[in-house]
């Protein structure tokens, strides 16, 4: 009844949860207290013994998690030990089937209850953690924790929780049975999806022998795993009809060649082939409610009269204006070719929920106009309620749950996350929400696929031209971020400390861009909250430019506030504004944008829009 | 003069690591324990005062020369290090949750801060050898150095041989993993919150000091004259209505702060963002949720009125604790008070209760120990996960 893709997925949590506990043995084994004292509870068959190599492994092998607390790390062990327990006694499923004692129901359910509250513990402890550090100074051992007791968390469900058996059949089964039996599944599916994506988005899913490499391979599994069983219930529905229960099996079969035979990228083609709904499905409308207008536009060449070299001596050309490095650059046509623009479209909202397990996926938004703003903030949800709540309304999407907890359980603790934009009641359907800056696409291995990074990033572009303060260490490869919004979402007046390629995927974006030579007129931001702003300017372009009005009383396109009110009393501030010199474009699909390093620059969605920035150095 | 009749320590909360057992841990030991749900006598002495519960692990000192007198659960190495070094900086020291330490020094007047553990554990002249891995009570307790007990007022000092002599800690603010503070010569209190501290003088002044980004954790104004991490005073913490404070409570895994003043009131203040629904109301006003603003949270110390059940206010709350996402309270009529999570039992309220939004008042039935004296609560305590009752032989009341 298993289909390949299940054993697989099972197989790769057994393997994570006996890995977890080879790593921690070395604590299982050094603390005499516990291991001495530890031999089986007479219920339970013998737990499984740290495995024999830990003497060897006494150097203090603990392959990242040394820095956590020993007692967490022995704790998470524990969980692992006890996760491989209970797979070993749950009923039928033979994984080590020498465990004959079987729990009665009450206490295994206790025992499941148990694990996860102790995980939860360890990951609301590592979560506690990022919160208390600076951002880039977490140190990696707590991410890994969390990652690790994710991992668990997702073993659990998966081993201990989940009901393969897709129970096509049964139509004279009595319905109501049938359905909550579904309804619990799809709540498993939801718990699985969260606690690793919350995995991949809080704790960047550290670690060495795991890690994201895990995340991906379980994500890659779970698809599979629910294709088929979607496949399996279609055939069903559709054998059904005619006959009994064993045709049922049968539908399943070409499911499971395909995936056997399949590497990524000729599954994708197949899949293409048999299941290439959205192509006749809606795109994203194009529908722009402001368009503002461009005033010194940007040039622009074509990627054919563009090759590297030529590129890479556009570095060297003089601006136009004299002032130092490279002048902002329009590239059109490079991307073309890329499958987002064409076989894979972007702008199909059907297209990117098949690549986000039906818009299971969770990501990371903002929400708020900018981030400048007052009452802005960041929530995680599901890539499907995006879509329907913030994007396009007429996406079906049925959210399964608004706000997802940073903790991984569900139920127990339904906490919101702990963001700025809680404290808002949720009366504001009319807020904006943007995928900004996220890494989505390592989040999302698929979508990567999608896009080729531009030959262009591979020149050798030239340091700031007036601040050699901002110049950061090389990056081994370019730095991927998608931008997906609504139209009318900002991105503020700011400048980043890498070159960027700036690509137009779907819709339209309205960019402005200062030279770095102007920074003390862009009225960069200091300190604030503690954290520093400098590279974000004080200045709100779609109000000073009459776009947009300022909510309050002061109209002036300066924050205002303790600190911003002080600075406002210069006067005359906005004249000098609108005195600096820029350029400006509006980004069409297909089009690239060369960003310069130390330009400032101000980013407006236009319509629906999706852009891919890379950043190089 | 000894003590009579025996204290107990009520339990309830998280005790993944047997840190509320404190029975020999051979006995008991079968698989994992499960949390305790309500309040449970796990200990009893003649004398117990002080509780430090960690992550993992509980300390019990006595108030006799504040001498330690049992420990549950599994200690960090660096905690086992740190008390075999010294007892008394372990006792007192300080551990944020971003790993800061802080320890103080009333000979010098001086609040030295570290980057790690390690780093307090190098400046004390420790360093980690073979017999260090294991951390058994037993060895920590064989090769302590002889006792060193100073009096209450002295808790804080000791003139250890590896603790450094005043000239040694004048400051020294360009050392990235060190940095001295003088000036402080008589803190009382000196407690560890998520991101920074906050410590107490015998006056009842509060200096609060930290990370920046949570500037509600220090309940005043950052400004260059009074920098985020400097240690400075709390201005509306000196001026309250109902006396100065005399004790702070804080937990450093938690964003909230809280102190009691002479006239038993309380005050608390922190960063709501970082606290579960249940705890985030405390900081609202409530007129000002009524009208939906929602937004702008008080990030100045703000009095908390507990009320009962028919809506009376409680008053005269003479002890407070704080966990990660929970307060515990006891008032002078011997009753105790939690409010916020309760998913590991922290609350004592019983597994069906995940948490509660408003003070609910626990209830509780005293052993009365046999001999037929009244009980009653001396202290509360709490740990990340957990909150502990200390009760004695209850005392004429005036």
């Amino acid at each position: 009844m298993r289909t390949t893709s299940t054993s697989k997925l099972i197989g790769l949590c057994l393997s994570a949860v006996q890995q977890i506990i080879q790593e921690c043995a070395y604590f299982a084994n050094a603390e005499s207290a516990f291991s001495s004292s530890s031999p089986s509870p007479p219920q339970n068959a013998g737990p499984p013994k740290p495995p024999s190599n830990v003497d060897s492994s006494r150097g203090l092998r603990l392959y990242g998690l040394e820095g956590c607390q020993e007692p967490l790390v022995e704790l998470l062990c524990r969980q692992a030990s006890r996760i491989l327990q209970l797979y070993g006694t749950s009923s039928g499923d033979a994984g080590s089937s020498d465990h004959a004692s079987l729990q009665p129901g009450a206490e295994r359910e206790k025992a499941i209850a148990l694990v996860k509250r102790r995980l939860e513990l360890l990951t609301k402890t590592a979560y506690g953690k990022f919160y208390a550090y600076m951002y880039k100074e977490v140190p990696a051992c707590w991410r890994q924790l969390y990652t690790d007791a994710a991992i668990l968390r997702f073993a659990v469900l998966v081993l201990l929780e989940f009901n393969f058996q897709a129970d096509a059949g049964s139509k004279e089964d009595a319905d109501e049975k049938e359905k909550e039996r579904r309804m619990k599944r799809k709540m498993i599916v939801d718990e699985m999806v969260k606690t690793l994506d919350l995995s991949l988005i809080l704790a960047g899913a550290a670690g060495q022998s795991r890690g994201r490499k895990w995340v991906d391979e379980a994500f890659a599994l779970l698809d599979d795993v629910l294709g088929d069983m979607s496949a399996v219930t279609t055939a069903a529905a559709a054998g059904g009809a005619k006959k009994g229960n064993d045709d049922e099996q049968e539908g399943e079969r070409p499911q499971k060649k395909r995936r056997l035979s399949s590497s990524p990228n000729t599954k994708d083609e197949v899949i293409k082939g048999i299941n290439d709904t959205w192509h006749n499905t809606p795109s994203f409308s194009t529908i722009e409610p402001f368009t503002p207008p461009v005033k010194n536009p940007i040039s622009r060449v074509s990627a054919e009269s563009l090759s590297i070299e030529a590129f890479q001596s556009h570095f060297a050309k003089p601006r136009p204006d004299g002032n130092p490095g490279p002048a902002p650059l329009i590239i059109t046509g490079l991307v073309d070719h890329w499958p987002a623009l064409t076989t894979h479209p972007w702008n199909k909202p059907a297209y990117l929920l098949s690549r986000t397990l039906s818009g299971r996926r969770l990501v990371p938004v903002e929400i708020g106009r900018s981030y400048v703003d007052e009452g802005w903030g960041q929530k995680i949800i599901s890539f499907g309620e995006f879509l329907s709540k913030y994007i396009d309304a007429s996406i079906p999407y049925t959210p399964s749950s608004s706000n997802v907890s940073p903790f991984l359980s569900s139920s127990s603790s339904a906490q919101p996350q702990p963001s700025s934009s809680d404290l808002l009641p949720e009366k504001d359907n009319t807020q904006i929400a943007y995928l900004a800056q996220h890494p989505l696409f390592l989040q999302l291995p698929r979508l990567r696929q999608d896009i080729l990074i531009p030959d262009l990033c591979y020149t050798a572009p030239p340091p700031h031209p007036t601040d050699p303060s901002q110049d950061q260490p090389e990056l081994d490869s370019p730095q991927l971020n998608a931008w997906f919004g609504p139209p009318g979402t900002i991105t503020p007046l700011h400048t980043d400390p890498y070159h960027n390629l700036l690509v137009q995927v779907v819709g339209r974006k309205y960019v402005r861009l200062y030279g770095p030579e102007q920074t003390v007129r862009m009225r960069p931001r200091g300190k604030e909250g503690g954290v520093e702003m400098g590279n974000t300017s004080q200045v709100d372009v779609g109000v000073v430019e009459g776009w947009d009005k300022l909510e309050g009383d002061d109209k002036e396109g300066v924050k205002s506030g303790d600190e911003g009110g002080r600075e406002n009393s210069e006067m005359g501030w906005e004249e000098d504004f609108n005195n600096v010199p820029f350029v400006d474009c509006i980004l069409e699909p297909g089009d690239t944008l060369y960003i310069p390093i130390g330009w400032w620059h101000y980013v407006r969605g236009l319509s629906v829009s999706f852009s891919v920035s890379f950043w190089w150095n | 003069m000894k003590p009579h009749g025996t204290m107990e320590l009520y339990a309830t909360g998280a005790n993944h690591s047997l840190q509320l057992h404190f029975a020999k841990q051979e006995e008991i030991y079968q698989g994992d324990a499960d949390d305790l749900w309500k309040f449970t006598c796990v200990f009893r002495h003649r004398d117990i005062h002080t509780i430090r519960s960690f992550d993992s692990h509980t300390i019990v000192y006595q108030k006799r020369n504040n001498r330690f007198i049992a420990k549950a659960g599994r200690a960090p190495r660096g905690h086992n290090a740190l008390r075999f070094v010294d007892e008394n900086i372990y006792r007192t020291f300080a551990e944020a949750n971003n790993g800061h330490v802080a320890v103080y020094n009333s000979e010098t007047a001086t609040i030295t801060e570290y980057a790690t553990i390690r780093d307090l554990l190098r400046d004390l002249g420790f360093h980690y050898k073979p017999k260090h891995v294991s951390w058994e009570d037993e060895l920590v307790k064989e090769e302590r150095p002889k006792d060193c007990r100073p009096s209450r007022k002295e808790q804080f000092a000791c003139g250890y041989e590896h603790y450094h002599a005043y000239h040694e800690v004048i400051p020294r603010p360009t050392l990235v993993l060190e940095v001295s503070y003088t000036g402080f010569p008589d803190i009382v209190q000196l407690l560890a919150h998520s991101t920074g501290f906050a410590a107490l003088s015998s006056t009842g002044e509060v200096y609060t000091w930290g990370d920046e980004r949570f500037v509600g954790c220090l309940g005043r104004e950052v400004s260059d004259e009074c920098p985020a991490q400097y240690p400075s005073p709390v201005p509306l913490l000196s001026q309250l209505p109902t006396g100065p404070v005399r004790h702070l409570s804080i937990s450093p895994t938690s964003s909230l702060l809280a102190c009691l003043t002479a006239g038993n009131d309380l005050y608390i203040w922190g960063d709501p963002r970082q606290l579960p629904p249940s705890l985030r109301t405390l900081f609202f006003d409530q007129r000002r949720a009524a009208e939906g603003d929602w937004h702008d949270y008080n990030d100045s110390p703000v009095p908390v009125v507990i009320t009962d059940t028919d809506g009376n206010e409680v008053d005269g709350i003479v002890d407070v604790a704080v966990g990660t996402e929970h307060i515990i309270a006891l008032t002078d009529q011997g009753e105790v008070y939690v409010i916020g999570q309760n998913w590991c039992g922290q609350l004592g309220l019983g597994e069906e209760i995940k948490w509660v939004t408003k003070w609910e008042k626990v209830p509780l039935s005293l052993d009365d120990g046999g001999g037929g004296t009244k009980k009653e609560i001396k202290a509360v305590a709490a740990g990340p996960w957990a909150s502990f009752l200390i009760v004695g032989e209850q005392e004429k009341r005036m």
